[in-house]
């Protein structure tokens, strides 16, 4: 009780929110850009230099919209499921070491609150498809909640690869443990896994099963506008950044290079594995459910298995 | 604060709120009309049992790290049987059309 | 300042036992079952609290995966598979109604008053839980051993009660 110093929790929560919303309107503005460059367009370009203030357009488009809710959808569902979407992010991204200095709370089992609280997303998700009095809506949440739980076993083995090798749970820990080499190059079908994992687990393309846009009309959001909508949407990019931000703790040695000062070299990492996760949205097709669920269980669920056991055994031997 | 004061560090409150889930669960157990509805209780019941044991082990207990390995136990076993029941109550659903529990009483002989 | 950390404390604490009750009661008294399984949802959180506040961030954070992150989406899969309109809700209510209140509130007096010269109080402080592992693998091999062959049995006992079967709904078996 005495370690805990309420003013360091009060400034890095406020600095955490600024971090969720900076971070929405870089990767919003970063992705319109790169989906235009590939395919051979501009992108936005009017508001602002090169089109960076375009979020901010959006946002204030988003905000002045009415909040609509259908005549026989479960009110109390409808509202929380936003919420319960959104707030447990600004707890995970606490143990989140910006620097080996820097981070809002340590404890020794940070990675266990990140990925537990990243499982209260898969509950919002589940509660706007049922809220909404809609069938795409229903459909979309299910798929969307039976996509995650495929997927969360080989991300589980994958973390838990790093965790034995690593020896803490801490994520800080984890980081400074790589001082000699980097774990990507140790363990690269960790890594290759963990990277389809994350990309499954934020609902991106090639695997919005359920959002896509020409399948599903908007999936689990279907009936949600305005305030609620971006709230969905702010939750979906700040996932993202959470688990990039995990890979980068995990496998790229976390804060650790040369010349740069730690923080910009960790948001660096982070936002690779975002160009990463933007990239893939625009060059592949998206894939069937029943495709996607059979590469979860049949391929990425022995292959990260396998590869527990054996790291479990040479670290033995 | 004075009664707020007492409450953390008291090995009462959380004997008290383990029965009170205790009793919930029970009544939902007796008076549920579902198959999913008793399920629910059940699992308000497990959650009982976990917290009274996790209590009674870190307060009274010499090694504090026994309860927790066994309050580890009743999570596991009461998620396994979670999904037990689950399968059967969906295996129950598609052969009878029909979770109640009335009626499935009534499906005798 | 130290004082303002321990009054935020104990309202954290009375936030947890009173999340704890409210979730139990919605998930035992509400009518639409979506409104039990969301009070269900409530009570395990609030459980989690409670872990935490006895001391181990662990099982805290055990408890949070393993139930609100499975089993509460298992339960939500089982409870779309088998909704129908007219069946939710409570029986009413008989004078059976009396076990479920006496029963615990007599155990819990008994309890109480056994405990009454024993009382320790003091807040649980935070162990170091790598422990944990040590005593599963040691001296709690046993049970370790024979709750997964258990979890295996549900898990394959699950599967193929539930399974259909697909040869025979073609007609060629």
């Amino acid at each position: 009780m005495k370690d805990i110093n309420l003013l360091h929790i009060i400034i890095s929560l406020l600095g955490i929110m600024g971090i969720v919303s900076l971070n929405a309107v870089l990767v919003v503005w970063l992705e319109r850009k790169t989906a235009g460059r590939m395919q051979f367009r501009h992108g936005p370009m009017e508001v602002g230099f090169h089109g960076i203030l375009q979020t901010l357009a959006d946002g204030i488009k988003l905000v002045s919209k009415q909040l609509v809710a259908p005549n026989h959808a479960d009110t109390a569902l409808f509202i929380l499921a936003p919420v319960v979407s959104l707030v447990p992010i600004f707890v995970a991204m606490m143990p989140i070491p910006f620097s080996s200095t820097m981070l809002a709370h340590e404890t020794d089992t940070g990675l266990l609150l990140v990925i537990a609280l990243g499982l209260l997303n898969t509950l919002g998700i589940l509660l706007a498809g049922w809220g909404s009095d809609n069938k795409y809506g229903l459909l979309g949440g299910t798929r969307a909640v039976g996509q995650i739980l495929a997927y969360k076993i080989p991300l589980l083995l994958t973390v838990l690869t790093i965790v034995i090798m690593a020896g803490s749970f801490s994520l800080r820990e984890i980081a400074l443990a790589q001082h000699g080499i980097w774990y990507a190059f140790i363990q690269p079908i960790a890594f290759l896994v963990y990277i389809v994992c994350i990309v499954l687990e934020t609902n991106r393309s090639p695997f919005d099963m359920a959002e896509a846009e020409s399948e599903l009309v908007a999936g689990f959001h279907t009936e949600y506008s305005g305030m609620a909508f971006s709230m969905f949407f702010l939750a979906e990019y700040s996932y993202m950044f959470v688990a990039s931000a995990l890979a980068t703790v995990m496998f790229l040695g976390g804060w650790q290079g040369p010349f740069l000062p730690a923080p910009i070299w960790f948001v660096l990492k982070v936002y690779f594995f975002l160009f990463l996760m933007i990239w893939f949205r625009w060059t592949f097709p998206r894939v069937r459910i029943d495709q996607m669920l059979m590469l979860g269980w049949k391929v990425l669920l022995p292959i990260s298995l396998i590869n527990f056991l054996i790291t479990a055994v040479v670290l033995a031997l | 604060m004075g009664i707020f004061e007492i409450l953390p560090g008291n090995i009462a409150v959380y004997v008290t709120i383990a029965h009170l889930l205790f009793g919930l669960g029970l009544f939902g157990m007796l008076f549920r009309r579902t198959l999913i509805g008793l399920l629910i209780s059940l699992e308000l019941l497990l959650q009982g049992v976990g917290v009274n044991l996790m209590a009674f082990g870190t307060f009274l207990g010499h090694d504090h790290i026994a309860a927790r390995v066994i309050t580890l136990f009743v999570l596991g076993i009461a998620a396994a049987e979670a999904a037990l029941f689950l399968g059967i109550a969906v295996a129950v659903f598609r052969n009878y059309q029909t979770v109640s529990i009335d009626k499935l009483s009534e499906l005798k002989g | 300042m130290d004082n303002f950390i321990f009054k935020v404390y104990y309202l954290s604490f009375a936030i947890v036992l009173a999340q704890t009750a409210a979730g139990g009661v919605l998930a035992v008294a509400a009518k639409n079952l979506i409104h039990c399984f969301l009070g269900m949802v409530v009570a395990l959180i609030g459980v989690a609290g409670l872990y935490y506040h006895l001391g181990s961030p662990f099982i805290a954070l055990m408890q949070v995966m393993i139930y609100v992150g499975a089993v509460c989406v298992a339960i939500a899969f089982g409870l779309s598979l088998t909704r129908k309109a007219g069946e939710e809700g409570l029986k009413p209510l008989t004078p059976i109604a009396l076990i479920p209140v006496v029963l615990p509130a007599g155990m819990l007096a008994a309890t109480l008053k056994g405990l009454s010269h024993l009382e320790k109080t003091g807040i649980p402080r935070k162990l170091d839980e790598s422990a944990i592992g040590w005593h599963l693998l040691g001296k709690y091999l046993f049970p370790f051993e024979i709750i997964s062959v258990l979890l295996t049995m549900a898990v394959i006992g699950a599967v193929s009660v539930a399974l259909i079967r697909r040869r025979e709904q073609n007609g060629n078996i």
